[in-house]
Protein backbone atom coordinates (compact mmCIF):
# COMPACT_ATOMS: atom_id res chain seq x y z
CA UNK A 1 0.00 0.00 0.00
CA UNK A 2 2.61 2.67 1.14
CA UNK A 3 4.48 1.70 -2.53
CA UNK A 4 1.26 2.81 -4.27
CA UNK A 5 1.18 5.72 -2.29
CA UNK A 6 4.72 6.79 -3.26
CA UNK A 7 4.38 5.54 -6.75
CA UNK A 8 1.59 7.55 -7.08
CA UNK A 9 3.12 10.43 -5.04
CA UNK A 10 5.82 10.34 -7.88
CA UNK A 11 3.62 10.61 -10.40
CA UNK A 12 2.02 13.67 -8.76
CA UNK A 13 5.73 14.82 -8.39
CA UNK A 14 6.65 14.66 -11.95
CA UNK A 15 3.63 16.15 -13.17
CA UNK A 16 3.94 18.36 -11.07
CA UNK A 17 7.43 19.02 -12.18
CA UNK A 18 6.15 18.93 -15.09
CA UNK A 19 3.62 21.76 -15.21
CA UNK A 20 6.35 23.85 -13.21
CA UNK A 21 8.88 23.23 -16.03
CA UNK A 22 6.00 24.60 -18.67
CA UNK A 23 5.45 27.61 -16.16
CA UNK A 24 8.86 28.61 -15.43
CA UNK A 25 9.30 28.54 -19.34
CA UNK A 26 6.48 30.76 -19.83
CA UNK A 27 8.20 33.16 -17.57
CA UNK A 28 11.37 32.48 -18.50
CA UNK A 29 10.32 33.26 -21.85
CA UNK A 30 9.16 37.08 -20.93
CA UNK A 31 11.95 38.24 -18.23
CA UNK A 32 14.63 35.88 -19.16
CA UNK A 33 15.68 34.15 -15.86
CA UNK A 34 15.29 30.64 -16.98
CA UNK A 35 19.07 29.68 -18.36
CA UNK A 36 18.68 25.77 -18.90
CA UNK A 37 16.64 22.94 -19.44
CA UNK A 38 16.68 21.68 -16.39
CA UNK A 39 13.04 23.18 -15.72
CA UNK A 40 11.87 22.51 -12.49
CA UNK A 41 15.96 22.60 -11.05
CA UNK A 42 17.40 25.52 -12.94
CA UNK A 43 16.52 29.14 -12.01
CA UNK A 44 18.62 31.81 -10.47
CA UNK A 45 16.11 31.88 -7.54
CA UNK A 46 17.65 35.07 -5.88
CA UNK A 47 16.53 37.47 -8.52
CA UNK A 48 12.99 39.29 -9.45
CA UNK A 49 10.44 41.12 -6.96
CA UNK A 50 9.41 38.20 -4.88
CA UNK A 51 7.68 40.65 -2.31
CA UNK A 52 3.09 40.70 -2.13
CA UNK A 53 1.83 43.17 -4.28
CA UNK A 54 -1.37 42.54 -3.59
CA UNK A 55 -1.51 42.63 0.36
CA UNK A 56 0.51 41.61 3.25
CA UNK A 57 -1.82 38.81 4.11
CA UNK A 58 -4.91 37.18 3.08
CA UNK A 59 -7.74 36.64 5.18
CA UNK A 60 -7.52 32.97 6.55
CA UNK A 61 -10.76 31.08 5.19
CA UNK A 62 -11.77 27.60 5.05
CA UNK A 63 -12.28 28.64 1.43
CA UNK A 64 -8.84 29.30 1.14
CA UNK A 65 -7.19 26.77 3.33
CA UNK A 66 -9.23 24.09 1.03
CA UNK A 67 -7.61 26.73 -2.12
CA UNK A 68 -3.73 25.98 -0.30
CA UNK A 69 -4.63 22.43 0.08
CA UNK A 70 -5.42 22.09 -3.85
CA UNK A 71 -2.06 23.89 -4.53
CA UNK A 72 -0.31 21.87 -2.24
CA UNK A 73 -1.80 18.56 -3.51
CA UNK A 74 -0.30 19.68 -6.84
CA UNK A 75 3.46 21.52 -6.55
CA UNK A 76 4.59 20.89 -3.38
CA UNK A 77 3.52 17.27 -1.81
CA UNK A 78 6.39 15.68 -4.39
CA UNK A 79 9.00 16.43 -1.73
CA UNK A 80 7.33 17.86 1.15
CA UNK A 81 5.39 14.68 1.79
CA UNK A 82 1.27 14.81 2.09
CA UNK A 83 1.55 15.10 5.57
CA UNK A 84 3.90 17.78 5.11
CA UNK A 85 7.06 16.63 7.25
CA UNK A 86 9.13 16.28 4.04
CA UNK A 87 9.25 12.67 3.09
CA UNK A 88 7.67 13.42 0.08
CA UNK A 89 8.48 10.85 -2.75
CA UNK A 90 10.97 12.68 -4.34
CA UNK A 91 13.09 12.90 -1.00
CA UNK A 92 11.96 9.39 0.21
CA UNK A 93 13.12 7.63 -3.14
CA UNK A 94 15.70 10.32 -4.39
CA UNK A 95 17.48 7.26 -5.52
CA UNK A 96 14.89 5.95 -8.20
CA UNK A 97 13.26 9.14 -8.83
CA UNK A 98 16.59 11.08 -10.77
CA UNK A 99 20.17 10.58 -9.80
CA UNK A 100 21.13 14.01 -10.86
CA UNK A 101 18.13 15.93 -8.99
CA UNK A 102 18.79 13.83 -5.37
CA UNK A 103 17.81 16.29 -2.82
CA UNK A 104 20.99 17.22 -0.73
CA UNK A 105 18.76 18.59 1.78
CA UNK A 106 15.48 16.62 3.41
CA UNK A 107 12.87 19.37 2.03
CA UNK A 108 11.58 21.34 5.22
CA UNK A 109 9.14 19.47 7.76
CA UNK A 110 6.26 21.53 8.14
CA UNK A 111 4.92 19.12 11.48
CA UNK A 112 8.57 20.58 13.21
CA UNK A 113 7.74 24.57 12.03
CA UNK A 114 11.07 25.42 11.54
CA UNK A 115 11.91 27.49 9.05
CA UNK A 116 15.38 29.32 8.00
CA UNK A 117 14.14 32.50 6.41
CA UNK A 118 12.96 34.54 9.05
CA UNK A 119 12.57 37.99 9.96
CA UNK A 120 12.21 37.36 13.50
CA UNK A 121 14.25 36.49 16.42
CA UNK A 122 15.74 32.70 16.01
CA UNK A 123 13.47 30.21 17.66
CA UNK A 124 10.76 31.88 16.42
CA UNK A 125 8.06 31.17 13.54
CA UNK A 126 8.56 33.43 10.69
CA UNK A 127 5.67 35.96 9.67
CA UNK A 128 3.36 34.99 6.81
CA UNK A 129 5.37 37.20 4.41
CA UNK A 130 8.67 35.24 5.39
CA UNK A 131 6.85 32.28 3.94
CA UNK A 132 5.44 34.12 0.97
CA UNK A 133 8.86 35.22 0.12
CA UNK A 134 10.43 32.00 0.68
CA UNK A 135 7.71 30.16 -1.69
CA UNK A 136 7.85 32.94 -4.47
CA UNK A 137 11.97 32.98 -4.46
CA UNK A 138 12.39 29.28 -3.45
CA UNK A 139 16.02 28.55 -1.91
CA UNK A 140 18.96 28.23 -3.91
CA UNK A 141 19.51 25.52 -5.87
CA UNK A 142 21.71 23.25 -3.07
CA UNK A 143 18.30 23.27 -0.99
CA UNK A 144 16.31 21.93 -4.70
CA UNK A 145 13.17 24.84 -3.58
CA UNK A 146 12.05 25.91 -6.52
CA UNK A 147 11.07 29.66 -7.10
CA UNK A 148 7.29 29.81 -7.18
CA UNK A 149 6.85 33.27 -8.12
CA UNK A 150 4.95 32.18 -11.34
CA UNK A 151 2.30 31.64 -9.22
CA UNK A 152 -0.98 33.82 -8.46
CA UNK A 153 -0.35 35.49 -5.38
CA UNK A 154 -3.76 34.05 -3.80
CA UNK A 155 -2.36 30.65 -4.24
CA UNK A 156 0.98 31.17 -2.94
CA UNK A 157 -1.21 32.96 0.41
CA UNK A 158 -3.49 29.74 0.62
CA UNK A 159 -0.51 27.42 0.08
CA UNK A 160 1.17 29.90 3.33
CA UNK A 161 -1.82 29.33 5.37
CA UNK A 162 -2.33 25.53 4.20
CA UNK A 163 1.24 24.85 5.61
CA UNK A 164 0.84 26.71 9.07
CA UNK A 165 -2.01 23.49 9.29
CA UNK A 166 0.94 20.97 9.80
CA UNK A 167 2.12 22.81 13.15
CA UNK A 168 -0.07 23.34 16.64
CA UNK A 169 3.16 25.60 17.29
CA UNK A 170 1.33 28.22 15.84
CA UNK A 171 -1.37 28.63 18.00
CA UNK A 172 0.79 27.46 21.07
CA UNK A 173 3.06 30.23 20.76
CA UNK A 174 1.09 32.91 19.68
CA UNK A 175 1.36 34.50 23.05
CA UNK A 176 5.24 34.60 22.94
CA UNK A 177 5.55 35.47 19.19
CA UNK A 178 8.38 37.94 18.56
CA UNK A 179 7.95 40.85 16.37
CA UNK A 180 10.64 40.90 12.68
CA UNK A 181 13.48 42.69 12.94
CA UNK A 182 13.37 45.89 11.34
CA UNK A 183 16.18 46.22 8.05
CA UNK A 184 16.10 49.61 6.70
CA UNK A 185 17.69 50.53 3.23
CA UNK A 186 21.41 49.61 3.02
CA UNK A 187 23.95 52.74 3.23
CA UNK A 188 26.36 52.84 0.23
CA UNK A 189 29.30 51.31 0.58
CA UNK A 190 32.61 52.67 0.30
CA UNK A 191 36.54 51.23 1.35
CA UNK A 192 36.39 52.49 5.37
CA UNK A 193 33.24 50.53 5.56
CA UNK A 194 34.59 47.53 4.16
CA UNK A 195 37.64 47.51 6.28
CA UNK A 196 35.40 47.82 8.93
CA UNK A 197 33.50 45.04 8.46
CA UNK A 198 36.27 42.95 8.16
CA UNK A 199 36.93 43.88 12.08
CA UNK A 200 33.51 43.01 12.68
CA UNK A 201 33.84 39.58 10.61
CA UNK A 202 36.46 38.85 12.86
CA UNK A 203 34.89 39.92 16.54
CA UNK A 204 32.16 38.52 15.12
CA UNK A 205 34.15 35.26 15.00
CA UNK A 206 32.82 34.20 11.74
CA UNK A 207 35.66 32.84 10.23
CA UNK A 208 35.45 30.24 12.78
CA UNK A 209 32.85 28.65 10.45
CA UNK A 210 33.20 30.66 7.05
CA UNK A 211 37.02 30.77 6.94
CA UNK A 212 39.78 33.92 7.39
CA UNK A 213 38.43 34.85 3.33
CA UNK A 214 34.95 33.41 3.24
CA UNK A 215 35.43 30.06 1.49
CA UNK A 216 33.43 28.15 4.40
CA UNK A 217 36.29 26.41 5.89
CA UNK A 218 36.73 27.45 8.74
CA UNK A 219 38.05 25.30 11.40
CA UNK A 220 34.29 24.37 12.89
CA UNK A 221 33.38 23.94 9.06
CA UNK A 222 34.15 19.99 9.55
CA UNK A 223 31.67 17.52 11.01
CA UNK A 224 29.11 20.18 11.08
CA UNK A 225 24.88 19.01 10.43
CA UNK A 226 21.63 20.32 9.90
CA UNK A 227 18.16 19.78 11.57
CA UNK A 228 18.25 16.58 9.51
CA UNK A 229 21.05 15.15 10.70
CA UNK A 230 22.78 15.83 7.57
CA UNK A 231 26.36 17.01 6.82
CA UNK A 232 25.92 20.74 5.91
CA UNK A 233 29.04 22.99 4.82
CA UNK A 234 29.12 26.54 5.81
CA UNK A 235 28.13 29.03 2.59
CA UNK A 236 31.21 30.24 1.14
CA UNK A 237 30.68 33.77 0.43
CA UNK A 238 32.48 34.00 -2.58
CA UNK A 239 30.00 32.45 -4.87
CA UNK A 240 26.80 34.21 -4.48
CA UNK A 241 24.88 31.67 -6.01
CA UNK A 242 25.02 29.62 -3.32
CA UNK A 243 23.64 31.80 -0.69
CA UNK A 244 20.68 30.14 0.71
CA UNK A 245 18.43 33.81 1.67
CA UNK A 246 18.95 36.39 -0.76
CA UNK A 247 22.52 37.45 -1.49
CA UNK A 248 21.35 41.21 -1.75
CA UNK A 249 22.46 43.23 1.09
CA UNK A 250 19.15 43.42 3.44
CA UNK A 251 19.66 39.23 2.52
CA UNK A 252 22.35 38.88 4.38
CA UNK A 253 21.62 41.55 6.91
CA UNK A 254 18.27 39.33 8.21
CA UNK A 255 20.94 36.17 7.72
CA UNK A 256 23.36 36.99 10.31
CA UNK A 257 20.58 38.66 12.94
CA UNK A 258 17.89 36.22 12.70
CA UNK A 259 20.42 33.31 11.89
CA UNK A 260 18.67 30.03 9.89
CA UNK A 261 17.08 27.67 11.93
CA UNK A 262 17.60 23.99 11.39
CA UNK A 263 21.22 25.18 10.81
CA UNK A 264 24.10 25.79 12.99
CA UNK A 265 23.96 29.29 11.85
CA UNK A 266 23.39 31.09 14.75
CA UNK A 267 21.14 34.55 15.07
CA UNK A 268 24.23 37.78 15.78
CA UNK A 269 21.11 39.63 16.67
CA UNK A 270 22.66 40.92 20.03
CA UNK A 271 26.14 41.85 19.49
CA UNK A 272 26.26 44.77 16.64
CA UNK A 273 24.49 48.07 16.41
CA UNK A 274 23.46 49.14 12.79
CA UNK A 275 26.77 50.83 11.68
CA UNK A 276 28.72 47.55 12.11
CA UNK A 277 25.70 45.21 10.53
CA UNK A 278 26.03 47.18 7.35
CA UNK A 279 29.97 47.45 7.36
CA UNK A 280 29.87 43.45 7.76
CA UNK A 281 27.21 43.05 5.01
CA UNK A 282 29.36 45.12 2.71
CA UNK A 283 32.26 42.92 4.02
CA UNK A 284 31.16 39.74 3.00
CA UNK A 285 29.73 41.17 -0.49
CA UNK A 286 33.53 42.40 -0.69
CA UNK A 287 34.55 38.46 -1.15
CA UNK A 288 32.64 37.82 -4.14
CA UNK A 289 35.45 38.14 -6.99
CA UNK A 290 33.22 40.12 -9.36
CA UNK A 291 32.28 43.07 -6.53
CA UNK A 292 32.75 46.31 -7.69
CA UNK A 293 32.89 48.84 -5.46
CA UNK A 294 32.84 52.03 -7.31
CA UNK A 295 29.73 50.67 -9.79
CA UNK A 296 28.02 49.51 -6.43
CA UNK A 297 28.20 52.41 -4.97
CA UNK A 298 27.80 54.94 -7.95
CA UNK A 299 24.26 52.64 -9.30
CA UNK A 300 23.01 52.88 -4.91
CA UNK A 301 24.11 57.07 -4.79
CA UNK A 302 22.18 57.59 -7.94
CA UNK A 303 19.40 55.17 -7.59
CA UNK A 304 18.70 56.83 -3.97
CA UNK A 305 18.84 60.28 -5.95
CA UNK A 306 16.86 59.46 -8.39
CA UNK A 307 14.15 58.61 -5.39
CA UNK A 308 14.76 61.71 -3.79
CA UNK A 309 13.86 63.70 -7.52
CA UNK A 310 10.65 60.86 -7.60
CA UNK A 311 9.68 61.52 -3.74
CA UNK A 312 10.49 65.33 -4.22
CA UNK A 313 8.18 65.53 -7.29
CA UNK A 314 5.12 63.50 -6.08
CA UNK A 315 5.21 66.32 -3.13
CA UNK A 316 4.92 68.81 -5.36
CA UNK B 1 -3.39 52.26 6.27
CA UNK B 2 -4.43 49.08 4.16
CA UNK B 3 -1.36 47.25 5.67
CA UNK B 4 -2.48 47.71 9.32
CA UNK B 5 -5.50 47.02 9.15
CA UNK B 6 -5.08 43.50 7.32
CA UNK B 7 -1.99 42.57 10.02
CA UNK B 8 -4.98 43.41 12.75
CA UNK B 9 -7.30 41.06 10.75
CA UNK B 10 -4.60 38.31 10.74
CA UNK B 11 -3.68 39.10 14.51
CA UNK B 12 -7.30 38.79 15.79
CA UNK B 13 -7.45 35.63 13.85
CA UNK B 14 -4.58 34.10 15.25
CA UNK B 15 -5.98 35.20 18.93
CA UNK B 16 -8.94 33.58 18.09
CA UNK B 17 -7.34 29.95 17.26
CA UNK B 18 -4.78 30.44 20.21
CA UNK B 19 -7.66 30.62 22.40
CA UNK B 20 -7.69 26.47 22.88
CA UNK B 21 -4.51 26.61 23.88
CA UNK B 22 -4.40 29.15 26.38
CA UNK B 23 -7.96 27.57 27.72
CA UNK B 24 -5.31 24.21 28.83
CA UNK B 25 -3.13 26.09 30.59
CA UNK B 26 -2.14 25.41 33.93
CA UNK B 27 -5.02 27.44 36.97
CA UNK B 28 -3.68 27.95 39.84
CA UNK B 29 -5.94 27.70 43.16
CA UNK B 30 -6.18 26.74 46.49
CA UNK B 31 -5.20 23.22 47.67
CA UNK B 32 -7.35 21.73 50.13
CA UNK B 33 -6.16 18.31 51.60
CA UNK B 34 -3.77 17.88 49.36
CA UNK B 35 -1.24 14.90 49.37
CA UNK B 36 2.40 14.22 48.45
CA UNK B 37 4.41 12.27 46.08
CA UNK B 38 7.47 11.20 46.89
CA UNK B 39 10.32 9.13 46.34
CA UNK B 40 13.61 8.01 45.18
CA UNK B 41 14.94 7.79 41.76
CA UNK B 42 17.20 4.34 41.43
CA UNK B 43 19.38 3.08 38.50
CA UNK B 44 20.64 -0.47 38.90
CA UNK B 45 22.13 -0.73 35.10
CA UNK B 46 25.70 -0.36 33.32
CA UNK B 47 26.58 3.34 33.57
CA UNK B 48 27.09 4.09 30.01
CA UNK B 49 30.25 6.45 29.39
CA UNK B 50 30.02 8.77 26.48
CA UNK B 51 33.31 10.50 25.01
CA UNK B 52 34.28 14.00 25.04
CA UNK B 53 36.21 15.01 22.98
CA UNK B 54 37.29 18.35 22.02
CA UNK B 55 38.67 18.76 18.75
CA UNK B 56 39.38 22.62 18.99
CA UNK B 57 40.27 25.39 21.00
CA UNK B 58 41.35 22.84 23.34
CA UNK B 59 43.40 25.50 25.35
CA UNK B 60 39.52 26.38 26.85
CA UNK B 61 37.74 22.79 26.03
CA UNK B 62 40.10 20.49 27.44
CA UNK B 63 41.36 17.21 26.85
CA UNK B 64 39.27 14.48 25.59
CA UNK B 65 37.60 12.56 28.42
CA UNK B 66 34.83 10.09 29.16
CA UNK B 67 31.56 11.39 31.18
CA UNK B 68 28.69 9.67 32.11
CA UNK B 69 25.43 9.62 31.05
CA UNK B 70 23.79 9.02 34.13
CA UNK B 71 25.13 10.57 37.61
CA UNK B 72 24.76 7.54 40.02
CA UNK B 73 25.51 7.44 43.50
CA UNK B 74 25.36 5.32 46.71
CA UNK B 75 22.47 3.46 46.34
CA UNK B 76 21.75 3.73 42.71
CA UNK B 77 20.90 6.92 43.14
CA UNK B 78 20.28 9.06 40.35
CA UNK B 79 21.54 12.84 40.52
CA UNK B 80 19.39 15.36 38.18
CA UNK B 81 16.58 13.00 36.81
CA UNK B 82 13.51 15.71 36.71
CA UNK B 83 10.05 14.54 38.39
CA UNK B 84 6.90 15.60 37.67
CA UNK B 85 3.18 15.57 36.83
CA UNK B 86 2.34 15.06 33.20
CA UNK B 87 -1.08 16.87 33.02
CA UNK B 88 -2.76 18.45 35.90
CA UNK B 89 -5.76 21.09 34.96
CA UNK B 90 -5.54 23.28 38.27
CA UNK B 91 -3.26 23.58 41.68
CA UNK B 92 -0.86 25.22 43.87
CA UNK B 93 0.63 28.37 42.84
CA UNK B 94 3.66 28.56 40.98
CA UNK B 95 6.68 29.16 43.70
CA UNK B 96 9.03 32.20 42.81
CA UNK B 97 11.29 30.41 39.84
CA UNK B 98 14.62 32.16 39.38
CA UNK B 99 14.96 33.11 35.21
CA UNK B 100 17.03 29.69 34.10
CA UNK B 101 20.94 30.48 33.20
CA UNK B 102 22.73 28.21 30.83
CA UNK B 103 26.19 29.03 30.54
CA UNK B 104 29.03 27.84 28.99
CA UNK B 105 31.85 27.12 31.24
CA UNK B 106 35.20 25.71 29.92
CA UNK B 107 32.94 24.59 26.82
CA UNK B 108 30.18 22.90 29.29
CA UNK B 109 27.03 23.97 29.84
CA UNK B 110 26.56 24.72 33.39
CA UNK B 111 24.19 23.54 34.88
CA UNK B 112 24.27 20.49 32.88
CA UNK B 113 20.35 19.93 33.77
CA UNK B 114 17.57 22.30 35.02
CA UNK B 115 14.08 22.86 35.41
CA UNK B 116 12.31 26.10 34.01
CA UNK B 117 9.09 27.74 33.38
CA UNK B 118 8.02 28.74 30.30
CA UNK B 119 9.54 32.24 29.66
CA UNK B 120 13.04 33.91 29.45
CA UNK B 121 16.34 32.10 29.31
CA UNK B 122 19.67 33.99 29.73
CA UNK B 123 22.23 32.43 27.47
CA UNK B 124 25.80 33.44 28.70
CA UNK B 125 29.50 32.49 27.48
CA UNK B 126 32.30 32.97 30.25
CA UNK B 127 34.68 31.49 28.07
CA UNK B 128 36.76 33.30 25.25
CA UNK B 129 35.94 31.88 22.57
CA UNK B 130 32.82 31.36 20.04
CA UNK B 131 30.08 29.59 21.25
CA UNK B 132 26.36 29.39 19.74
CA UNK B 133 24.27 27.95 21.73
CA UNK B 134 21.48 25.72 19.85
CA UNK B 135 18.65 24.83 21.66
CA UNK B 136 15.84 22.19 20.27
CA UNK B 137 12.68 21.09 20.99
CA UNK B 138 13.09 17.33 19.75
CA UNK B 139 14.49 18.66 16.05
CA UNK B 140 12.70 21.92 16.60
CA UNK B 141 15.28 25.08 17.32
CA UNK B 142 14.19 27.02 19.77
CA UNK B 143 17.13 29.20 19.95
CA UNK B 144 20.31 29.54 18.14
CA UNK B 145 22.31 32.12 19.44
CA UNK B 146 26.48 33.00 18.61
CA UNK B 147 27.80 34.31 22.15
CA UNK B 148 31.13 35.29 20.26
CA UNK B 149 33.39 36.82 22.81
CA UNK B 150 33.76 36.16 26.60
CA UNK B 151 30.80 37.61 28.52
CA UNK B 152 28.48 37.78 26.26
CA UNK B 153 24.52 37.28 27.21
CA UNK B 154 21.80 36.86 24.90
CA UNK B 155 18.02 36.40 26.60
CA UNK B 156 15.74 34.43 24.92
CA UNK B 157 12.46 32.62 25.59
CA UNK B 158 11.39 28.86 25.92
CA UNK B 159 8.02 29.23 24.33
CA UNK B 160 6.97 25.79 24.89
CA UNK B 161 6.72 23.29 27.60
CA UNK B 162 8.92 20.22 27.39
CA UNK B 163 12.72 18.78 27.25
CA UNK B 164 15.04 21.19 25.52
CA UNK B 165 18.61 19.93 24.36
CA UNK B 166 21.25 22.40 24.09
CA UNK B 167 24.38 21.92 21.84
CA UNK B 168 26.66 23.78 20.20
CA UNK B 169 27.67 23.85 16.67
CA UNK B 170 31.27 24.95 17.15
CA UNK B 171 32.04 22.18 19.76
CA UNK B 172 30.11 19.48 18.72
CA UNK B 173 30.26 17.32 21.96
CA UNK B 174 28.83 19.86 24.23
CA UNK B 175 25.36 18.86 25.69
CA UNK B 176 23.07 20.56 28.14
CA UNK B 177 19.37 20.20 28.92
CA UNK B 178 16.38 22.52 30.11
CA UNK B 179 12.85 21.10 31.01
CA UNK B 180 10.20 23.37 30.83
CA UNK B 181 7.58 22.03 33.28
CA UNK B 182 4.35 22.55 32.48
CA UNK B 183 2.98 22.65 36.19
CA UNK B 184 4.76 23.90 39.29
CA UNK B 185 4.26 19.94 40.52
CA UNK B 186 7.68 19.03 39.55
CA UNK B 187 11.04 18.17 41.10
CA UNK B 188 15.02 18.00 39.79
CA UNK B 189 16.88 15.21 42.21
CA UNK B 190 19.88 15.41 43.94
CA UNK B 191 22.49 13.42 44.94
CA UNK B 192 20.24 11.54 46.90
CA UNK B 193 18.28 10.62 44.48
CA UNK B 194 14.99 11.90 46.34
CA UNK B 195 12.36 13.65 45.33
CA UNK B 196 9.16 15.39 47.01
CA UNK B 197 6.05 17.00 45.54
CA UNK B 198 3.58 18.30 47.65
CA UNK B 199 0.49 20.05 47.97
CA UNK B 200 -0.79 17.50 44.92
CA UNK B 201 -4.83 17.84 44.38
CA UNK B 202 -6.38 13.76 45.46
CA UNK B 203 -6.65 12.40 42.07
CA UNK B 204 -4.77 9.80 39.48
CA UNK B 205 -1.99 11.32 37.66
CA UNK B 206 0.62 10.35 35.65
CA UNK B 207 4.24 11.03 36.74
CA UNK B 208 6.73 11.63 34.73
CA UNK B 209 10.64 10.81 35.18
CA UNK B 210 12.99 12.51 32.95
CA UNK B 211 16.53 11.24 32.61
CA UNK B 212 18.57 12.54 29.97
CA UNK B 213 20.14 9.27 28.85
CA UNK B 214 17.15 7.13 29.74
CA UNK B 215 14.43 9.68 28.23
CA UNK B 216 11.16 9.80 29.91
CA UNK B 217 9.42 6.88 32.10
CA UNK B 218 5.84 7.89 33.01
CA UNK B 219 4.46 5.94 36.36
CA UNK B 220 0.77 5.91 36.98
CA UNK B 221 0.21 7.19 40.63
CA UNK B 222 -3.16 8.34 42.98
CA UNK B 223 -3.06 10.99 45.40
CA UNK B 224 -5.22 10.54 48.50
CA UNK B 225 -5.66 13.83 50.15
CA UNK B 226 -3.72 14.13 53.41
CA UNK B 227 -1.62 10.64 52.09
CA UNK B 228 2.09 10.69 50.86
CA UNK B 229 2.43 8.32 48.08
CA UNK B 230 5.62 6.70 47.47
CA UNK B 231 6.72 6.80 43.42
CA UNK B 232 10.01 5.06 43.38
CA UNK B 233 11.16 4.63 40.37
CA UNK B 234 14.44 1.94 39.02
CA UNK B 235 14.89 3.09 35.53
CA UNK B 236 16.52 1.38 33.00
Amino acid sequence: MKKIIAIVSVAAAIGAAAIVGLSMQTAGGKTGEVTSGRSLFDYPATTGNIDPVLSEGIEVTPRLLEHGEWVFRGLCIGCHGASGDGNGAVWELGDLYAKDHKLPRKPRDFTEAVYKLRSTPSGSLPTDVDLFKSISRGLIHEQDMPAFKFLPERDRWAVVAYIKTFSDRWEEEAEWQEDPIEITDPPPPDEDSIVAGKEVYALMQCEQCHGPVGKGDGPSAPGLEDDAGLPIVPRDFTDATQFVGSSDPKGIYQTFTTGLDGTPMPSFADFLDETQRWQLVWYVISLRPEFDLEATRTQMMSATKGKQVAEASMEQ
Amino acid sequence: MKHIFQIVVVSVLAALFALPAQAAKYQEMEVADGGSISGQVTYTGKVKMRTVLPTKDKDVCGKARKEPTILVGEGGAVQDAVVYIKEIASGKAWPEMARPVINNVDCIFEPRVQVAKRGKVDILNSDPVLHNSHGYYGKATAFNVALPFKDAKVTKILKRNGVVRTDCDAHGWMLGWVVVVPNPYHMQTGADGNFMIDNVPPGDYTLVVWQESVGETEIPISVQAGATTDASVQLN
